[in-house]
C-alpha cells in the first residue's frame, strides 16, 4: 500500500475549520490515519494514495491548503529509485554479479588418483565441459559426468563427481593393476670376480661351472643357452652363484695412539637464541675446562599450550683428557687386522662373509706398522649380461 | 420512533449500542480510547480533543493527543489521556 502524509493548513481568511474538513473526508469514505495537530491551524494526516484523488475536490471546497510531506509505498518506488539511481544500479550490479559468479565453477578438485596424473583427469573433465570458469548449468549432472569419465579412463575403477557451491570435486578410485613383469631378454650369468665357486644353483639356464671350479672374471657361470643343436633355445639365465674371492689389503697403523677420554666432570650452561645471537643465561662463574666435549640439547618451553618463542639450548661440557698409549707391535698388528677387515666389509655386500685372513707382509718403520693382508671372502659373484650374438652355435 | 426503540431495548434488556445510535467508548489503559458512533470532530489540539456525539460534545484532555485512525463512525485516540467528559447536552443536529 502506498501512503501519503499531508500537512493541512487553514487559510486565515476561511471560516471553516480543519476539523470540519476531516469530518467531511471521513463521511466521504476516506479513512484517515495518524492525525496529529501541530498548531491551532496546522495538522498532519496520513491517507492512502488511492484516496488522494477523491480528496482533492473536497479540499477545494474547504478553506484549507495541503502540502505533501512524505510519501511511501510501492507506488513511489520508481521515484525513489530514480533519486538514488547509482546506488540502486550498484546494488543490482552486486546482486547480479553475486549470482553470476556463484553460478560458475571456480575450482575443480581431483582426489584419490595415484596412477593417473591430476592434469590428465582435468583434461578429460574439461573435454566433458567441466573446467574452471564454466557456467554450472552447462555441466552435465554429476552422475552422467562420472559415468562418462569412467568410460573414458579404463585405468580407473570408479569416479564420483560432486558439486558443492562453486567447487567441483572429482573423486577417483584407482584400479589396482598387478605389477607388470617385463619379459627379460636372453642373458648369461657371468662372474664378477676371479673366484673359486662354493655354491651354484641355477633357476633358469644351464650351469656351466661346478663347485670348487676356478672361474675368471667375465667367465660364464650359468649359460642362457638351453638344449643342444637343433633344439637349442635362448633363455634369460637366472640363479645364484657364490664363490671365494681374494682381496689384498694394506693398512698402516701408528704405534703411538692419542685417545681423548672423559673424566666424568661436567659443566652445564643454558643459552637463549635471539635471532643469530646466543645469550648465555646460566652457567657463568664456572671454571673452564682445558679440553671438553659438548653435548647440546634444544629445549622448547610451553606454557598453557603457548610455545615460548625463543629457542633455548641446554649445553653440557664434559671434561676430557688426552691419553697417549704406545702399543706393542703385536697389538698394532691386531688393530691393523681389524681395521683391514672393517674397511673391506664396508666395500662388500651384506651377504659377504670373511672366511680367512692371512698376514702377507709386515714392516715397522718410523713408529708405524705397515702390513699387507690377504683376505678370503665368500660372496655372490653373479652379474647378468645380455646375449648379443644370437647364433647359438657358439 | 427513537423513543419506541429506546423502550424496546429497555424491555429486552439489550445493551444500548445494539439498536440505538448511541456512542460507545472503550478506554483502554490510559493511552488508548476507542470511540464508536461519533458524529465528527469539533476541535483538535495537542492537549484537547472535542468530538461530537449524539449525547453531546465529548471532551478529551491529555498530552500529545493523536488520532491513530478515523473513519466515518470510528475513532482511535492515542496519547496520555487525562480526562474524558461530556461538556454539552444532547445535540441532534450535528449530523
Amino acid at each position: 500500500m502506498s501512503h501519503l502524509k499531508l500537512e493541512l493548513t487553514k487559510r486565515t481568511e476561511s471560516d471553516k475549520t480543519i476539523e470540519a474538513l476531516l469530518t467531511t473526508l471521513t463521511l466521504n469514505g476516506i479513512p484517515l490515519h495518524a492525525i496529529k495537530p501541530l498548531t491551532d491551524d496546522k495538522l498532519l494526516i496520513q491517507i492512502r494514495l488511492s484516496d488522494y484523488y477523491k480528496l482533492r475536490p473536497l479540499f477545494r471546497a474547504s478553506g484549507c491548503t495541503w502540502r505533501i510531506k512524505r510519501r511511501w509505498g510501492i507506488a513511489f518506488l520508481p521515484h525513489r529509485i530514480s533519486r538514488r539511481l547509482f546506488f540502486v544500479l550498484g546494488a543490482l550490479f552486486f546482486l547480479t554479479s553475486l549470482y553470476v559468479l556463484s553460478s560458475l565453477i571456480w575450482r575443480v578438485e581431483v582426489e584419490g588418483n595415484t596412477q593417473i596424473s591430476h592434469a590428465h583427469i582435468r583434461e578429460m573433465a574439461e573435454a566433458e565441459g567441466l573446467y574452471r570458469g564454466q557456467w554450472k548449468p552447462r555441466v552435465a549432472s554429476p552422475e552422467i559426468l562420472a559415468k562418462v569419465l569412467e568410460r573414458k579412463m579404463p585405468e580407473v575403477a570408479w569416479i564420483g563427481v560432486t558439486y558443492s557451491g562453486t567447487k567441483a570435486h572429482i573423486h577417483v578410485v584407482d584400479r589396482t593393476i598387478p605389477n607388470k613383469v617385463t619379459p627379460k631378454k636372453p642373458q648369461h650369468i657371468i662372474a664378477t670376480h676371479d673366484a673359486i665357486v662354493t655354491d651354484i644353483s641355477a633357476t633358469k639356464g644351464t650351469p656351466v661351472v661346478q663347485r670348487n671350479d676356478r672361474v675368471i672374471r667375465g667367465g660364464i657361470l650359468i649359460s642362457g643357452i638351453v638344449g643342444d643343436g637343433e633344439h637349442a633355445a635362448l633363455v634369460p639365465a637366472e640363479g645364484t652363484v657364490r664363490g671365494l674371492v681374494w682381496y689384498t689389503q694394506s693398512v698402516v697403523v701408528p704405534l703411538q695412539v692419542t685417545d681423548e677420554r672423559l673424566t666424568g666432570k661436567h659443566l652445564d650452561q643454558t643459552y637463549v637464541r635471539l635471532f643469530k645471537y646466543e645469550l648465555k643465561i646460566k652457567g657463568y662463574r664456572q671454571q673452564v675446562f682445558k679440553q671438553y666435549q659438548t653435548i647440546r640439547v634444544r629445549q622448547q618451553f610451553h606454557f598453557m599450550g603457548i610455545r615460548f618463542a625463543l629457542p633455548i639450548y641446554k649445553q653440557r661440557q664434559w671434561q676430557t683428557v688426552k691419553v697417549k698409549t704406545i702399543r706393542t707391535i703385536a697389538a698394532a698388528r691386531a688393530a691393523a687386522m681389524e681395521e683391514a677387515k672393517r674397511a673391506l666389509l664396508l666395500k662388500l655386500d651384506k651377504d659377504a662373509v670373511i672366511r680367512e685372513r692371512k698376514l702377507l707382509h709386515e714392516n715397522s718403520r718410523g713408529g708405524k706398522v705397515y702390513i699387507n693382508i690377504h683376505v678370503e671372502v665368500e660372496q655372490a659373484i653373479t652379474k647378468e649380461t645380455e646375449i648379443i650374438d644370437r647364433s647359438i652355435n657358439g | 420512533m427513537r423513543r419506541w426503540r429506546e423502550g424496546f431495548t429497555q424491555l429486552m434488556h439489550l445493551p444500548g449500542d445494539a439498536l440505538l445510535d448511541v456512542s460507545r467508548l472503550t478506554w483502554i489503559g490510559r493511552k488508548q480510547l476507542h470511540i464508536e458512533n461519533h458524529r465528527g470532530l469539533i476541535r483538535f489540539q495537542p492537549d484537547r480533543l472535542v468530538i461530537a456525539t449524539i449525547e453531546g460534545s465529548l471532551e478529551i484532555t491529555g498530552q500529545q493527543l493523536e488520532l491513530q485512525s478515523m473513519s466515518a463512525d470510528e475513532m482511535f485516540v492515542v496519547g496520555v489521556i487525562a480526562r474524558c467528559s461530556y461538556i454539552t447536552g444532547t445535540k441532534e443536529s450535528t449530523k
